[in-house]
């Protein structure tokens, strides 16, 4: 096993946490694992790509992920360019949007939407003017590409976050979980 | 407790744990661990992060290290410096244009003989303004005693703090350590690091008692006089022959570590796919390094005779170790980070040297790669070998 999953997101959104929440599962489970991004300038709201990998013997790799097994995307409004990149029918793709996304035909990769946004609405995510997806978007994960199960995922985050988010963000990575959806084709 | 109560306290490890953490974490626990009695940092990124754990351990009681705090880096190495003269043991942490700024008293406390001990965060220097990787900031200081280690992952980093106090603090030794890591890739990437229990940690690791003087109002010493040329020379001379004997203190301590925590990265350095045949080496060094273990595997599968060296430790450097390794190779590839402008890389330039004083004359091939934290992706990083290795046909 050797599992490359970039997450897309825009600063403030959380997407560091994420990469770190499913590395944190995977190891509890008995996985080798890696949780990096690239800095830059960081800016609230421009887009940002994490990273995390999971393997059966320690990772050796320390570049970016080009070709991942698993993207998942944090807000809906990024271009598509951003994310779509490496690709390939082997890959699972995890979009937060409101409704199945519409793709060209070449994007041919298994799919999976949740609706994070309207979850973090719900459960009143929101930090400033961002609405928070990150932890929504490790369940859903956890759903579609069945890296990890759910109860690791919820252990992972009490390691990662501050005890006072705990209820909200576990009832997030639940409904994450529970409401994500297979596009109608069969994923494709 | 088999540590006397007079030594910081270092609480919550009791037993040995894994936790997945920073490469600035990595060393901040090391720190931690080592039971370090005096900090004193300035933030720079990428390394702050390393201070800020250290800070909140101490915030946190689990730290029983006194936290000096400073206004720049020039200052916190002084601090350094003054402390570890009084037998303390010191812990650092800065990067690029801190580690410059610092860098006469990093001269000052080579030459004063004092063990302190710094995570250095390998970070470009300006202009033009980057924050990514590349490791001439500490290899500036090459030529100033320092002992240097330059790690390939989390794990490494922390190991390499503890044992560096181990071989930093050894009588035949009192030299400063400089552990370097690469910005970003590790020093912002989690991943596991094992950690053993503290009782284990400190049979290792025994407080630093210096045997040759320490600064005390008790027993007064003049420090820093002026020395005439003979004893000058002499003083000197004295840190060639303990940063030379520091080789097989460094093999020493790194085999007892692995003995009993069972953690070995290499000594001074490390090789990966290299039998008595093989007739290609790479040579690389830090995080790149480990990414090329890939390329090795990727290029054996394509029938090449490649091998890896990575140079862990720059000062003192494994002249012999690579000429033993190099006898019967026919090329030499350096993939590095680090440019000497207006010659090589810093690691092919030493390497040469070293297996001129042998005779090996392998064909060489020089990459300057990852400048700026660049990718050096395992793909790519075959692909430069064998486009080496094709204009031997």
């Amino acid at each position: 096993m050797f599992e490359e999953i970039r997450w897309h997101g825009r600063g403030g959104q959380g997407a560091v946490t994420s990469a770190k929440i499913l590395a944190d599962a995977a190891h509890r489970e008995g996985k080798f694992v890696q949780a990096f991004a690239f800095y830059g300038a960081e800016r609230r709201g421009a887009p940002v790509e994490t990273y995390t990998r999971i393997s059966d013997c320690h990772v050796k790799r320390h570049s970016q992920i080009y070709n991942p097994t698993v993207v998942a995307v944090l807000d809906p409004a990024l271009p598509k360019i951003l994310y779509l990149k490496g690709l390939s029918k082997n890959s699972t793709l995890i979009v937060n949007s409101n409704k199945q996304m519409e793709f060209s035909s070449e994007i041919d990769c298994t799919k999976f939407w949740v609706d994070a946004t309207q979850i973090a609405i719900d459960l009143k995510l929101r930090v400033s003017e961002s609405y928070i997806t990150n932890t929504t978007m490790t369940g859903a994960v956890a759903k579609a590409t069945g890296l990890v199960k759910l109860e690791s995922v919820i252990e992972a985050l009490k390691n990662q976050l501050n005890e006072r988010i705990w209820e909200k963000n576990i009832e997030a990575v639940k409904r994450g979980y529970n409401e994500t959806h297979p596009y109608n084709n069969g994923g494709k | 407790m088999t540590v006397s109560d007079n030594r910081p306290k270092s609480l919550g490890h009791d037993e040995p744990k894994t936790f997945i953490i920073s490469g600035n974490h990595a060393a901040a626990y090391a720190a931690k661990m080592a039971r370090v009695e005096v900090v004193a940092a300035y933030p720079i990124t990428p390394s702050t992060g390393c201070i800020e754990k250290v800070s909140d351990f101490v915030d946190g009681g689990t730290m029983g290290a006194n936290y000096i705090k400073v206004e720049s880096e020039h200052s916190a190495a002084a601090a350094l410096i003054g402390a570890s003269a009084t037998g303390a043991r010191t812990f650092s942490s800065t990067s690029a244009h801190g580690l410059l700024y610092m860098a006469e008293l990093v001269w000052w406390a080579a030459l004063a003989r004092l063990p302190t001990v710094m995570s250095i965060v390998n970070r470009e220097l300006a202009p033009a303004w980057s924050i990514w990787a590349q490791t001439q900031d500490s290899m500036g200081l090459r030529d100033s005693g320092c002992l240097q280690y330059y790690c390939k992952n989390n794990q490494e980093v922390y190991d390499s703090v503890i044992m560096a106090y181990k071989i930093s603090e050894h009588e035949h030794v009192y030299m400063p350590s400089l552990v370097c890591q690469d910005a970003f890739i590790l020093s912002h990437t989690n991943a596991p690091v094992d950690m053993p229990a503290q009782k284990d940690l400190d049979d290792f690791l025994p407080a630093y008692e210096p045997k040759h003087f320490k600064l005390d109002p008790k027993d007064p010493v003049t420090h820093s006089s002026l020395a005439y040329p003979e004893h000058y020379r002499q003083k000197r001379m004295n840190i060639m022959e303990s940063t030379h004997r520091a080789k097989q203190i460094i093999k020493d301590v790194c085999a007892d570590y692995k003995k009993r925590f069972g953690k070995f990265h290499g000594d001074l350095l490390e090789t990966y796919g290299i039998d008595k045949k093989t007739k290609h080496i790479i040579i690389s060094h830090s995080s790149i390094a480990e990414e090329i273990e890939v390329s090795v595997d990727m290029l054996k599968n394509k029938g090449y005779d490649v091998g890896l060296i990575r140079v862990r430790v720059l000062r003192p450097f494994p002249d012999e170790e690579l000429r033993e390794l190099c006898k019967n190779i026919e090329t030499i590839h350096f993939i590095e980070r680090a440019p000497s402008y207006g010659f090589k890389g810093i690691i092919a330039i030493d390497t040469m040297a070293a297996l001129f004083e042998g005779d090996a004359r392998p064909k060489a091939f020089h990459h300057i790669e990852g400048l700026s934290g660049m990718d050096v992706t395992a793909e790519y990083a075959a692909d430069l070998i064998e486009k080496d290795l094709e204009t031997l046909k």
